[in-house]
């Protein structure tokens, strides 16, 4: 009896080493990948996680475990993917500037070392929108109206501390901007204060804008170039302003994980980004894609947040 | 329109199309009625499965998902009290006191046949007044929301008639609450205590489970009964709740389902907030008001069409301009986007095709919806014959996986446990849960837009007031709103009129003893004291809001410990007042301390393990019959243990809390 319970025993301690040791030498990714997504499932980034998760498949046999963490404008989600263990077996989104700004005003759980970049796959620039009936025809008229009638213009912001709150804080210093500033909790609700009237102007992102494109005219991209989904659109640089501002979606992992997991990951997402099957789901589904490798991402965020430790750090 | 009509029916023929509305209305009623899971979660779940079909079928699976889910919600509340989804909080007012004595067949039916016509109602407006409905909804700014809002707070007047005072506190708590986390205006944490997960604040869906689920589970296993209500099947109660809904309650279900295609047009205000300004309403209009929450058929009536009226209402604005008019819409039009479709008036004819069949097929949905409800309720009305002990349980650990799964967060648990306790004290000393819980809801929603009102205020010259006053929508709300205050004083006016002619009323509502009032104020001002202490370094409105309702506390709580006093010192000499029926509270902090440690331990070592154990120890624990204790524990846990993975891990593919186990 004694005897069989031991060769059992032992058989099993076996097995289980067995398993380990071939864990350590599979190929990564070897078991499903996590997959953190900061806001709510549904949502923007859900949907563009979404398609890449379409070409992800084709690429390499295990798939990603959605897992949502919604909750303080992102700042969970991000905090939990800086926390998550360095195996490589969990990925984040990440949006830019919201990441930075709550590193820097919010005492949040995370900072730009706590990751490892990726890649950065939307870049959605941020908008100057009216009403179609409004008289304001132009940015021009838009910033002019504003000086002649100090207070008078209402605009309408999602925030307060947020992607739309850094660009009007950028006008306000380099053009001057003595408008009174509403906040608004999303996209949705300021949708409805600008075509309802409660506000004349609203900075928006492309995407969010898009879905009311009836009703609303788009006076000026705050992008560095034209974009396609709206090619008539002029820039404000364009325009003769040198403001840019967008909101940007990445993919990041946790600081620290082994060094070729993270090239591995960086060549699968590389390939996806430059597929042009996935760049058309993108267009159809209104994500403006640019892909920008990781070391590049990493310069752009840190330039970034020299320019928001500047602006925010004084309030 | 009309041309595109036809062939969106000719659409709806194909079998995949029926396939998926049937399957989606018997998925989205099981999530509806599984307390935690809701419609949201149903519908966002199932989002990635339609990037597989054709944005047609996509749409219809989602609507379907949608219609059987607010459904659903309607089942737990009638039988265990415990909202499926909190779109069905006004539902347990009637619909469960309807079950215990012994109806419950007669409140699923009412629950079925409204909802069914209140989603089709909805869905006129949606057919017929789509564009002009929109236009109107856009009306709503920071101000006449704002009113909206406090409307349907005055609301605690009359749902609390005869009790306004601890009403009101409950509802103020409940607006304190909801101010734990970001700073809507400054975006900096607010009343944290010290703890960082708190800054995602107390989501309303674990705090509604928490304050109905939780708390309903400590009251009946402090109940002294074996089963939760007789229940006698009544062969003609399908005809009869057809006879009463077609009769008597004609003008409640056209006037609730009005109510909830309005409601959900609006951004921000979901079916949760429709069902219970329809059901104070119908109380309100009813003759005689007092008979509400003793299981009348109006009531469930009421929150139960408007709240699928909502689903109508909800989408007008998201197809018409692409706002969403609640979460769920919100999860189609992500779908919606990601299929390359464009909302806009031009829905209706450049994709109207699309736009046709998915409106028809929500008529198809609500008329397919009476078969499978019926279906499914034959088979619900079976967990009345499980043991009472055995149905609390399996909530706990349905309440736990269900608030985790909403952001997949162990605050949301603790929120479950902590509101739960909190909902069972409340219900002891008759401080309202409903009040409480209206106050959460609506909270932020209050808040927002008074921020939003101080914002605008800048361009007009710096007077708030004026902008609170402009519109003459914000005016006809300010009068709602006095009127409904003035309710429980006209009732009580109607009451003492009706006694000097000699007729009947029914009590008006019982006397509250002196302890219970001593209790309620008491805690109250420990909930303001502990709030005072955080104040510190905030400024702005987001200072001034809550603290303005942490006054409104102190000094109704205060009033409230006062005349509980007062009322102490009169009867003292009396016998002790006896509040109710018997409570077996040592079998009540036996479970609430098992749940407790239940919950501390699944981060340690993984949820399915320690459900396990949980649900085998506490039903050996409290199981109250003499016969073969072990062998009811087992099949508990391997039946709750496997339905769970089953469902959760594998179809919805929902992650659970991961530990040293699993």
């Amino acid at each position: 009896m004694k005897t069989r319970f031991f060769t059992t025993a032992a058989l099993a301690v076996a097995l289980v080493l067995s398993l380990t040791n071939g864990a350590a030498y599979a190929e990564y990714p070897d078991k499903p990948v996590n997959m953190i997504i900061a806001f709510s499932a549904g949502g923007s980034s859900d949907v563009q996680a979404r398609i890449m998760q379409k070409y992800w498949d084709k690429l390499v046999p295990q798939q990603w475990t959605f897992v949502y963490k919604p909750g303080a404008g992102g700042a969970i989600g991000f905090g939990e993917i800086a926390m998550a263990k360095k195996d490589g077996y969990t990925i984040g989104g990440i949006n830019i500037p919201h990441l930075i700004i709550q590193a820097v005003t919010q005492n949040a759980q995370f900072k730009l070392a706590d990751f490892d970049y990726i890649c950065q796959v939307v870049n959605d620039p941020q908008c100057v929108v009216v009403r179609k009936d409004s008289a304001l025809k132009s940015v021009k008229e838009v910033f002019d109206y504003a000086k002649a009638n100090p207070g008078k213009l209402k605009v309408g912001l999602v925030g307060p501390n947020s992607g739309h709150h850094l660009m009007y804080l950028d006008v306000q210093k380099k053009v001057g901007f003595p408008v009174t500033e509403v906040f608004y909790k999303g996209a949705a609700d300021q949708s409805v204060a600008l075509l309802g009237g409660e506000v004349d102007v609203l900075f928006g992102n492309l995407n969010d804008v898009m879905r009311s494109l009836e009703e609303v005219h788009v006076l000026a991209l705050a992008g560095e170039k034209r974009n396609d989904f709206l090619p008539d659109v002029p820039t404000l640089r364009d325009e003769g302003f040198d403001i840019v501002s967008d909101i940007r979606r990445a993919f990041v992992v946790p600081s620290g994980i082994p060094a070729g997991h993270l090239a591995f990951l960086r060549d699968v997402f590389k390939k996806i980004c430059t597929n042009p099957d996935y760049l058309k789901d993108m267009k159809i589904a209104g994500q403006p894609a640019e892909y920008l490798d990781g070391e590049a991402l990493l310069r752009h965020m840190q330039s970034l947040d020299a320019n928001i430790k500047a602006v925010f750090a004084k309030k | 329109m009309n041309e595109f009509i036809l062939p969106a029916l000719a659409n709806l023929c194909d079998p995949l199309n029926i396939f998926l509305m049937v399957a989606g209305l018997a998925g989205g009623i099981t999530i509806g009625a599984l307390p935690g899971l809701t419609a949201t979660m149903g519908v966002a779940l199932m989002v990635p499965v339609t990037f597989a079909m054709d944005a047609t079928s996509g749409l219809i699976m989602l609507g379907a998902i949608y219609a059987g889910a607010i459904y659903g919600g309607s089942n737990s509340a009638c039988l265990i009290c415990t909202p499926g989804t909190p779109s069905s909080v006004a539902t347990t007012f009637d619909g469960w006191p309807m079950c215990q004595s012994g109806k419950a067949d007669k409140a699923l039916i009412t629950s079925l046949l409204s909802s069914s016509f209140g989603g089709t109602v909805g869905n006129v407006f949606l057919l017929c007044l789509a564009a002009p409905l929109a236009r109107f909804a856009l009306k709503f700014g920071g101000p006449e929301s704002f009113w909206l809002c406090l409307f349907g707070l005055s609301s605690i007047a009359v749902m609390s008639s005869g009790n306004m005072l601890k009403g009101l506190v409950a509802g103020a708590i409940g607006m304190l609450v909801a101010t734990v986390g970001l700073d809507p205006h400054a975006a900096l944490p607010r009343f944290t205590f010290e703890y960082y997960p708190l800054i995602q604040g107390v989501e309303v869906i674990p705090a509604m489970i928490g304050l109905f689920s939780f708390s309903q589970v400590l009251y009946l296993i402090g109940s002294y009964k074996p089963f939760i209500a007789t229940y006698n099947p009544n062969k003609g109660a399908f005809g009869q709740v057809v006879r009463e809904l077609a009769g008597k309650c004609k003008v409640v279900l056209l006037r609730s389902s009005v109510i909830g295609t309005l409601v959900g047009m609006l951004p921000g205000a979901g079916g949760e907030i429709a069902a219970i300004i329809a059901y104070n309403e119908t109380k309100r209009w009813d003759r005689n008001p007092d008979r509400f929450g003793t299981g009348v058929i109006e009531g469930v009536a009421s929150s139960e069409s408007s709240n699928n009226a909502v689903i109508g209402g909800s989408l007008i604005p998201m197809l018409t301009l692409g706002i969403p008019g609640s979460a769920v819409a919100a999860v189609i039009l992500g779908a919606l986007l990601a299929k390359g479709i464009q909302p806009g008036f031009k829905v209706f004819t450049v994709t109207g095709d699309l736009a046709y069949t998915f409106i028809m097929s929500q008529f198809v949905v609500n008329l397919l919806m009476i078969p499978i409800g019926l279906l499914l309720i034959k088979l619900l009305v079976r967990l009345l014959s499980i043991r009472l002990t055995f149905v609390a349980i399996g909530i706990v650990m349905l309440s736990v996986i269900g608030s985790y799964a909403i952001r997949n967060s162990m605050l949301d648990i603790w929120i479950v446990l902590i509101f739960g306790l909190l909902g069972y004290f409340c219900n002891r000393v008759k401080l309202d849960n409903g009040a409480m819980a209206l106050g959460i809801i609506l909270g932020p929603m209050i808040e927002e837009n008074f921020g939003r009102c101080v914002g605008l205020s800048k361009a007009s010259g710096g007077s708030v007031i004026q902008v609170f006053l402009e519109s003459p929508i914000a005016l006809s709300l300010i009068g709602f709103t006095l009127f409904s205050l003035a309710t429980p004083f006209l009732l009580d006016w109607k009451r003492k009129r009706a006694a000097a002619e000699g007729q009947d009323t029914g009590a008006a509502g019982a006397r509250v003893s002196g302890g219970a009032n001593v209790a309620a104020g008491t805690f109250s001002l420990a909930v303001a004291a502990a709030f005072y202490t955080q104040l510190g370094e905030l400024e702005g409105v987001g200072k001034s809001y809550p603290l303005l309702i942490l006054c409104f506390i102190t000094l109704v709580g205060g009033y409230v410990l006062f005349h509980g006093l007062n009322q102490r010192r009169k009867s003292a000499g009396c016998a002790p007042q006896n509040d109710g029926e018997p409570v077996a509270y040592r079998r009540v902090v036996l479970i609430a301390a098992v749940s407790v440690a239940y919950v501390v331990l699944i981060p340690i070592l993984g949820f399915y393990a320690v459900s396990a154990v949980f649900l085998f120890g506490s039903a050996m624990l409290l199981n109250d019959s003499q016969t073969s204790a072990f062998r009811a524990a087992c099949l508990l846990t391997v039946i709750m243990c496997t339905v769970v993975w089953a469902g959760f891990a594998k179809l919805l593919n929902v992650p659970t809390p991961e530990g040293l186990l699993f």
